[in-house]
């Protein structure tokens, strides 16, 4: 292998432990798990929407027609049921794949209502590439079992390395793509005056309260303050056109991640805007060593003073036992 | 890890990282497309001067003042959700049904007190609106139905 070649590859596969995988696998699942279930009322009450208003969009194309509401209730139910499956990490090789279809459908149905919502594209992303990859090999019931019949944990690997890297360069994409549309856009270049995002702030603003909703209150307060929008114009076109770069290492990485995570919570300040996936920060999880919170959790456990055994099973997880 | 894996990671990371770029020639197209879950983004991206138009449900009260109705009268979903799909049915002329709907919803949830129930185009001066005030511009009538009497 020439140098080139082997420094690409030593950097798409890096070896991390299997429980980065697996908590990121645990702490996404999670997130979709607390979506689903709070909203499972709601996605119901979509199904029913005049049919007049279908409008499909992604693997919902091959549907001629809406569905019958019970049956997206059903998919709405085995979705919830998978999901569970998928944050405990049991029987990962049919469940993981499974969740990941069964989410796919049932956003993408959500979405096919005359509006797409784009706080969830990375997380259908993210699943499909946990869904089919090695994520439950560390931190999870399928582990445990494994454990116990051969008392050793996988050794650190790239197998657990790419799909890390993966998510993080689809997130830094679907920014770049968000960045060219910004450009792309009338405005232009000129996009990052701030000009556009303020009359965007404003016409939200507006409409929300022409049609009952609650307006973001700090947009309509810094909304003579012309010199931070185009401080957030430019900072927001840097994070979104420069994102490819932020792949080129984990500080790097880390350093989008952190500021990319305030630009959300300023749209949220701003706007009233929930991205509620990047708000919960755990869209970024993949730019950390997320396993390093595992010896804190073993503490909470510990001091939880949960049944002995359940403890001396959990202190083995990531090392290797001798006979 | 082998050889062989190793390629088949690499191709199934392309196919992906491909598939989220690809929507950006939408950029290209004079009628863009947006999709789910690969998306071109297109929000922030309007450029808005001047007047802002939005559609919304209102109630004519016995004064014959216009009150704001809630956008949760008029659909299932979120804010956008549901201020777009107002939108559409206007476009697609089924103002009347849409109508119906919301005074149905008035009636149910018990908000009395509207003679009627219209579902109108506003137009706003943004201008006015980014200097504090709601200065209507004009407003358009897309359907007008009696509200019904609110059951006891």
């Amino acid at each position: 292998m020439n140098p080139l070649a082997n420094k690409l590859s030593s950097w798409w596969f890096p070896a991390f432990p299997a429980a980065r995988l697996g908590m990121l696998r645990a702490a996404i699942g999670s997130y979709s798990l607390w979506y689903l279930w709070t909203r499972a009322d709601q996605l119901s009450r979509v199904g029913l929407t005049d049919h007049g208003l279908f409008d499909p969009v992604g693997v919902i194309h091959l549907l001629g027609a809406p569905l019958a509401p019970g049956t997206f209730d059903f998919i709405i139910w085995i979705t919830i049921a998978l999901n569970v499956f998928f944050v405990l990490g049991v029987g990962h090789r049919v469940t993981g794949p499974l969740f990941a279809a069964a989410l796919l459908v049932t956003l993408c149905y959500r979405n096919s209502w005359s509006m797409i919502y784009h706080m969830h594209n990375a997380l259908v992303i993210h699943v499909l590439v946990l869904g089919v990859t090695r994520a439950a090999d560390g931190f999870s019931i399928d582990a445990w079992l494994s454990r116990r019949k051969s008392s050793m944990t996988p050794p650190p690997g790239p197998r657990y390395g790419w799909p890390v890297q993966l998510m993080c360069l689809l997130t830094l994409l679907t920014y770049f793509v968000s960045g060219v549309a910004k450009i792309a856009s009338p405005a232009g270049f000129a996009w990052a005056k701030g000009e556009s995002l303020r009359a965007q702030i404003g016409v939200d603003a507006l409409r929300k309260e022409v049609l009952g909703s609650e307006p973001g209150d700090l947009g309509l307060m810094l909304f003579d303050q012309v010199w931070l929008f185009t401080l957030m114009g430019v900072g927001t076109l840097v994070l979104e056109l420069g994102a490819p770069f932020f792949i080129k290492n984990r500080r790097l990485g880390q350093l989008w991640s952190l500021a990319t995570f305030g630009m959300h919570w300023g749209i949220f300040f701003a706007m009233g805007i929930r991205f509620r996936y990047q708000l919960s920060g755990i869209m970024f999880f993949t730019f950390f060593d997320v396993e390093r919170a595992l010896p804190a959790l073993r503490r909470l456990t510990a001091r939880l003073q949960w049944p002995r055994r359940w403890q001396q099973r959990n202190e083995m997880d990531g090392t290797c036992l001798k006979p | 890890m082998t050889a062989s894996r190793k390629q088949l990671a690499v191709l199934f990371s392309a196919a992906l990282a491909v598939s989220v770029t690809w929507p950006v020639f939408e950029n290209l197209k004079a009628t863009p497309e947006d999709d789910f879950p690969l998306s071109y983004f297109p929000m922030f991206t309007e450029v808005r001067t001047g007047e802002y138009s939005v559609q919304h449900p209102i109630g004519i009260d016995q004064e014959g003042t216009a009150q704001l109705i809630n956008y949760r009268y008029a659909g299932a979903g979120g804010f956008n959700q549901i201020r777009r799909q107002i939108r559409k049915c206007v476009k697609d002329g089924n103002a009347n049904e849409l109508c119906a709907r919301v005074a149905d919803e008035v009636s149910r949830k018990g908000d009395a007190g509207f003679l009627r129930i219209e579902i109108v185009t506003s137009t706003y001066d943004l201008g006015a609106y980014y200097a504090g005030e709601m200065k209507l511009l004009k407003r358009e009538v897309h359907a007008s139905i009696p509200a019904h009497p609110t059951p006891p």
